[in-house]
C-alpha cells in the first residue's frame, strides 16, 4: 500500500484532469511543429502534440501571433486521446521578458 | 400457396426474433454502459423517429428572427452560458459532459446537424430529445420563444466561428469557485510563482 502511495505520488507528472481534459503546467524543454515537451517544476517531464486546432495565448498579448520558446512557462489545456495528450489551448508567457500582473 | 405463407411468416419471426436477441445480446454484453457508442443501426432508426416525431408544421416554419450582429452577440453569450457545458464553446461536444453521455452530444457544426430545418432545431432547443441529455429549454408557447429561435442563428454561425468569438464565450462560460481559483493558480503560475503549482493541485478535485 505504501509502495503504491508513493508511486503514484511521485510518478504523476504536473497534469490535473477533469475526464479526458487535463492541464500541464511548467517551462517549454522543446517545441516544434507537432509537439512541445514541458517540464513542471518538481522536474517530470510530459510531451503534448500540437495540431491545426490549437491555439496560443500569450499572456499580455492574448491577440498576439507570437509562439511559445524554449524556456517560456506555459499552461497548457489538453485533452487525452489514445494515450497521447493533444494541446487545445497553450497560454504563455516569455521568459524574456516578465508578464504585466492581472488586475 | 398456403405451405409459402405459413415459411414466409416463419422467416419473418426467426429474423425478428434473432434481431431483438442481437440487440439484447449486445446491450447486456456492454452493461448499459454510456462509454459505448450507439450502432450505425440505432443512430439511423433515432434519427428517423426523431425526425418523424417533429410536426411537420414545426419542422417547415422559418426562423421568426431576422438575423443581425446584435443577435450574434445575445445568441453567442446564451449559448455559452446555457450550452457550452455540454456542447462546447465551439459546438463540438467534447466536454468532460458531452463526451460521456448516451448518446455523446453530437458534434453541432457537421451535417448530421446543420442539415436540420430551422424549425427541426428550434424544436429540439425547445422541448428536449428523450432518453438523451438534451433537456427541454422551452417554456410557454413556441411562438414567443425569441432566445430559443436565436440560438437556432448561432448554430448555423457555429462552423464559421472565429477564435475572437471564441475568447467572448470563455468569458461568460459559468465557472464554479473551484475553477476560478485554479484559474487565478494558473494566471500566477504564468507570471513566475511556482507555488501556484502546488495551489491549482489543491484545487483540482472531481
Amino acid at each position: 500500500m505504501l509502495f503504491l502511495t508513493f508511486a503514484v505520488t511521485c510518478t504523476t507528472p504536473s497534469t490535473w484532469a477533469h475526464g479526458s481534459d487535463q492541464h500541464v503546467l511548467g517551462t517549454v524543454t522543446l517545441i516544434d511543429a507537432s509537439h512541445v515537451e514541458v517540464k513542471s517544476p518538481k522536474g517530470k517531464t510530459v510531451d503534448v502534440q500540437i495540431n491545426k486546432q490549437t491555439r496560443f495565448r500569450e499572456k499580455g498579448n492574448p491577440k498576439g501571433k507570437n509562439l511559445p520558446q524554449v524556456g517560456d512557462r506555459v499552461v497548457i489545456e489538453a485533452t487525452k486521446d489514445n494515450g497521447s495528450l493533444i494541446a487545445n489551448e497553450v497560454h504563455f508567457s516569455s521568459a524574456k521578458k516578465p508578464a504585466a500582473p492581472t488586475q | 400457396m398456403r405451405t409459402k405463407l405459413r415459411v414466409f411468416i416463419i422467416a419473418v419471426v426467426i429474423g425478428m426474433v434473432g434481431t431483438v436477441g442481437w440487440m439484447s445480446y449486445r446491450l447486456f454484453t456492454t452493461g448499459f454502459s454510456a462509454k459505448t457508442e450507439p450502432y450505425a443501426l440505432e443512430v439511423f432508426m433515432a434519427r428517423q423517429i426523431r425526425h418523424l416525431a417533429i410536426p411537420i408544421e414545426q419542422r417547415d416554419k422559418s426562423n421568426p428572427v431576422p438575423f443581425d450582429a446584435d443577435v450574434l452577440k445575445e445568441s453567442l453569450a446564451h449559448f455559452a452560458d446555457h450550452c457550452a457545458t455540454c456542447h462546447a464553446n465551439d459546438g463540438s461536444g467534447k466536454t468532460p459532459i458531452g463526451k460521456n453521455v448516451y448518446p455523446k452530444a453530437p458534434d453541432l457544426r457537421l451535417d448530421e446537424t446543420q442539415s436540420m430545418t430551422d424549425g427541426e432545431l428550434f424544436w429540439v432547443i425547445h422541448n428536449g430529445i428523450r432518453f438523451t441529455g438534451m433537456p427541454a429549454w422551452g417554456e410557454g408557447e413556441p411562438e414567443k420563444d425569441l432566445d430559443s429561435w436565436k440560438l437556432v442563428h448561432f448554430i448555423r454561425h457555429l462552423p464559421k466561428l472565429t477564435t475572437g468569438e471564441l475568447d467572448q464565450m470563455k468569458a461568460v462560460n459559468p465557472k464554479t469557485p473551484k475553477q476560478i481559483n485554479e484559474e487565478a493558480a494558473f494566471d500566477k503560475f504564468l507570471q513566475g510563482d511556482d507555488s501556484a503549482e502546488a495551489e491549482a493541485e489543491r484545487d483540482h478535485h472531481h
